[in-house]
This record gives structure tokens, sequence and C-alpha cells, in this order.
């Protein structure tokens, strides 16, 4: 059992989807902010970002079991997320701070957004 | 020394030994996912831990026997090789997580891959084993483990509202993600009560020749050091639900956990986060292989003792060296440090029976412990909480295989 679990990827089930998406999406606007502010070097920053931007690919494949209208909103979204990533990740490696704290902003406005699809509507 | 200074330096060591990579682990996901809410699951854990730490200095202290050649004497070995193996099995899954998170702190450090310092690390913390004796062990490390007192500092710094960590100390049931919830709840309970830790400190106990004049140390010991130390777990849990839990981040990896002191410590925040997971993991380490080979070799029946050569207790000295290298391989394969702290704290919960059941039946024996046999209230807590982790470890793995 304990061999399936650290063989296994995690479970995919909508709410989970959703909020693994916005969880990578919110911790490479963190890392972003971070890294801009001095707090964290550049090896583990580029690091987790690839990390990031790996988990987030391996979840978006899973895109196709939500519904039809969390699917039709989250695919764009993510798409956007992982772009953001990827820029971030060179705008890190450029050393540009200000690219990376604008970049971060959009990550989280989007990792938001991933969160607000799994809420039920108001 | 004096009994104060005694004292003192058991609660001292007891707190800074307390975190490692499974409550730091735990902890920091639960707040992320539950905020405060299982707060009342660690204060849980910690009372019972209470318990069984007091209970397993007391019965070194008067019957000076280990908790393990106890057992072995009174059951016999037939009987005895069935908790030996699972805490065997579960002990080095643990030492594989403590390996492995103090690699993840060096790659955070040094940028190097964590599989690329398992053998390093490994080879450490043997030498450790090998050159130095019970007492750096056990007061050097943990003394190095006080720098763990920063989640304290962070946990105030975040400024959390009193009235929710109130709350989360009262039992209350999952407000979404069952599975999830119990999952976490079982990986604290065996996070704080790794059957380690009592064979470990029994045996640490009879190495420094306890008589029942340490029994009130003892008891001091336990309690407050193991509360104080509890309070740390609990300032990790609180800077995570203050910190992730807002942002929507869910902890999956060691790399997101990095950045759990920079909200509130800044630019020092990842640094010290890296040296307090290592330091604490380190300490964790060593004292998981010391307590992998006191569980063997007193099973055994073998000449054992970290204060003795290394000719006089050879197959002791042996053990460890072989629960080293079993633990580094997976380390060394690149297995998730993180996925297998989860595992290795679910696992712990579900052992813990096997590992207390025994050790109880002992505790009412008054022909090792006499007059000091258990009270009412040490035998219900100890039975509850551990048959509690065992059912919920049962039903919340497969669940969270299932579920996610």
């Amino acid at each position: 059992m304990a061999i399936a679990f650290l063989g296994s990827g995690c479970g995919t089930d909508p709410p989970t989807l959703l909020r693994t998406l916005a969880s990578w999406a919110a911790t490479g606007a963190m890392l972003g902010r971070a890294w801009a502010d001095g707090a964290t070097p550049r090896a583990y920053t580029e690091r987790t970002l690839e990390r990031a931007q790996r988990e987030l690919a391996t979840q978006a494949r899973e895109l196709g079991t939500l519904p039809t209208a969390q699917r039709t909103q989250a695919t764009p979204v993510t798409e956007r997320v992982l772009r953001g990533l990827r820029d971030l990740a060179w705008a890190v490696r450029a050393h540009d701070r200000a690219a990376v704290r604008r970049l971060a902003d959009t990550l989280g406005a989007d990792a938001r957004r991933l969160s607000s699809l799994d809420e039920p509507p108001s | 020394m004096s009994r104060a200074l005694q004292v003192a330096l058991g609660v001292v060591t007891a707190f800074g030994g307390f975190l490692e990579a499974g409550s730091i682990a735990t902890s920091a996901q639960a707040g992320s996912e539950f905020g405060y809410r299982l707060l009342w699951v660690l204060a849980l854990g910690t009372l019972c831990l209470v318990f069984l730490v007091e209970m397993s200095g007391r019965l070194a202290a008067v019957s000076h026997h280990t908790i393990a050649a106890a057992v072995r004497e009174r059951f016999g070995f037939a009987f005895y090789l069935l908790p030996l193996v699972g805490m065997v099995l579960v002990g080095v899954l643990t030492l594989v997580a403590e390996l492995g998170a103090i690699c993840i702190a060096l790659q955070f450090a040094t940028g190097i891959a964590f599989q690329w310092w398992a053998l390093p690390v490994t080879f450490a913390v043997w030498a450790l084993l090998w050159a130095g004796n019970f007492d750096v062990i056990e007061n050097g490390v943990s003394l190095l483990g006080l720098l763990t007192v920063v989640f304290i500092v962070a946990a105030l710094r975040e400024q959390p509202p009193l009235r929710d960590i109130a709350a989360g100390l009262v039992p209350s049931l999952a407000p979404h993600d069952g599975g999830r919830f119990w999952f976490l709840a079982v990986s604290i309970l065996g996070a704080t009560l790794t059957p380690y830790l009592f064979y470990f400190y029994s045996s640490g106990a009879v190495e420094e020749h306890w008589d029942e004049r340490m029994l009130t140390t003892n008891r001091m010991v336990a309690s407050v050091g193991m509360g104080f130390g509890a309070v740390l777990a609990a300032a990790v849990l609180v800077v995570s639900a203050t910190v992730f839990g807002p942002r929507g981040i869910r902890l999956e990896s060691y790399d997101q956990l990095a950045l759990l002191l920079t909200d509130s410590l800044g630019r020092w925040g990842f640094a010290l986060f890296v040296a307090a997971l290592a330091i604490a993991c380190l300490g964790a380490a060593l004292e998981i292989t010391l307590a992998l080979a006191y569980m063997v070799a007193q099973g055994f029946g073998w000449s054992w003792g970290e204060n003795l050569g290394h000719q006089e207790a050879a197959r002791f000295t042996a053990t460890y060296t072989v629960a080293l290298v079993l633990a580094a391989i997976p380390v060394a394969l690149g297995l998730d440090p993180m996925r297998v702290t989860n595992v290795a704290m679910v696992l712990n919960g579900a052992a813990l029976p096997l590992a207390v059941m025994p050790f109880l039946v002992l505790m009412n024996d008054r022909d090792y412990v006499g007059v000091h046999a258990n009270g009412r209230l040490a035998n219900v807590v100890v039975l509850v909480v551990t048959v509690l982790a065992c059912v919920l470890a049962i039903v919340s793995l497969p669940l969270e295989l299932v579920g996610g």
C-alpha cells in the first residue's frame, strides 16, 4: 500500500484538481515575490519554478475530466499560468525583478480565478 | 550534576529535539489545508506522548529494563518478533524521511539536487554515531535543535487570531475533504507518537543508569519538555495556516514548505527554515538509527550501548550501519521526501498498537514497576489514543489513495 502511494500521483477528482492547479499557481506567485524581495536564492527559486511547471503540466492533462463548464473556464487560465511560470523562470534568470513582480501578481490573480471555479456559484 | 540542572537539561533537550521531518511536514500541511482545525489532534497526541515518555522513563528507572528487553523477557522472544519487525520496518521508513529532509535542506542551501546528498549525509550520521557517545547524540544535537524556536517567533510575528486558535483546540469534524482531514489527523498522531521515541528514551535512561531517584526528573522532562516541544509543532501549523492557507497553497513538497518563514522573517526566513529543518532532522535521524539498533540488539539479547566500545557492541554497531545503508537507498534513488514522510507517519500510527500494547501490560505488572504501576488515567489515555491512531491509519490510507 505504501509503495502504491509513493508511486501514485495525486487524485484527480474535480475539486482536488482545481485546488492543485490553483495551489501551484499561487506557489509560483509567492515564490516570485519572495525572490524579488531578495528572500530566496536563485538556484532554489529556479528549481521550484521548474517543479511548479512540471506539476502543473501533469495536472493540466487531467482537465478533460472536469465537467464542461469548469473545463471551459479552467483551460485558458491553466494555459496562462503555465506560460506565466515559464516567463517567471526566464525573468528570474535575467535578474529582472520588476518583471518578476508583475508576473507574480498575474499568477496570483490566476490562482484566485482557479480557486473560485471550485466554489459553488453565489 | 545537580538535580535542577538535570531537569533543565532534560527539558531543554526534549524541547530542542521535538521537531523532525514528520512533525514539521504534517503540521504545515494541516495548517495550509484546514487552518487551525487540527490543533486538537496535536494536543491529544502530545498528551498521550507525555504519558508514554513518562512511562518509558519510569520503567527504566524502576526495573532497570528497557522496553524492548522487558517485553522480550515478559512475553518471550517469539512474541517480541512481531512488534520488532513492525517497528523496524516503520522505523527504517521514518529514517528515510529524516535523511531525505536533511538532503532537501542541503539542496535548498546549495542548489545541488537532494539525491546527491544521500551518501554524504548518511556517512555524516554514521560518523557521528561511530565517534560520539550518548550524551553528544542526545544533548548536543538537541541543544542545536533549539534553533527551531524560530517557528514560535514566526508564529508570534504573524499575529494569528487567538480565538480561532482556541477554537482549533476543541475537537471537531472535517469542514470539507473528510478523507484528507483524517489522513492528516493520523499523520499528526503518527508524527507525535513515533514508537522509536519512547523506545529510545527508555534505552537512554538505562544507558545513563537511572534509578528511582530520577522519577521526578523523568516526570518533569516528559511533561514540560514534551509539552513545550508540542508548542513548536503547533507554531509550524499556525504559521502555515496564516501564510499558505489564505493563498490557497496545498503543501505537496518541501519546495513549497521552504517559503514558510519568508513572510514573517523576510530575508532571514529562508535560511533559518533550511537550518532548522536540517538540524531537527539530523537529531531525529541520529535518534531513530540508535533506536533501531537498540530494539534489535535488546531483542536478540546482544551487547548494546552507544557508550560501549565498537568491539564490545559489534553487532549493535553493525545494526545501525545496516539501517543507515538501507535508508539511504530510496533517498539516493530520488523518492520524494515529502511523500515518504506522509506514508511513514501514517504507518507509525498503524504500528502504534504493536509498540504500545505490550508496553502497557508491563506498566501494570508489579513484577516490573512495583508500586509505580500505571494509574487508570494513563492507561485509558494511552489505550484510547493508540486504538484511535491505528483505526484512523487503517481507514484513511486507502481513502487517501482512492480519493486523492
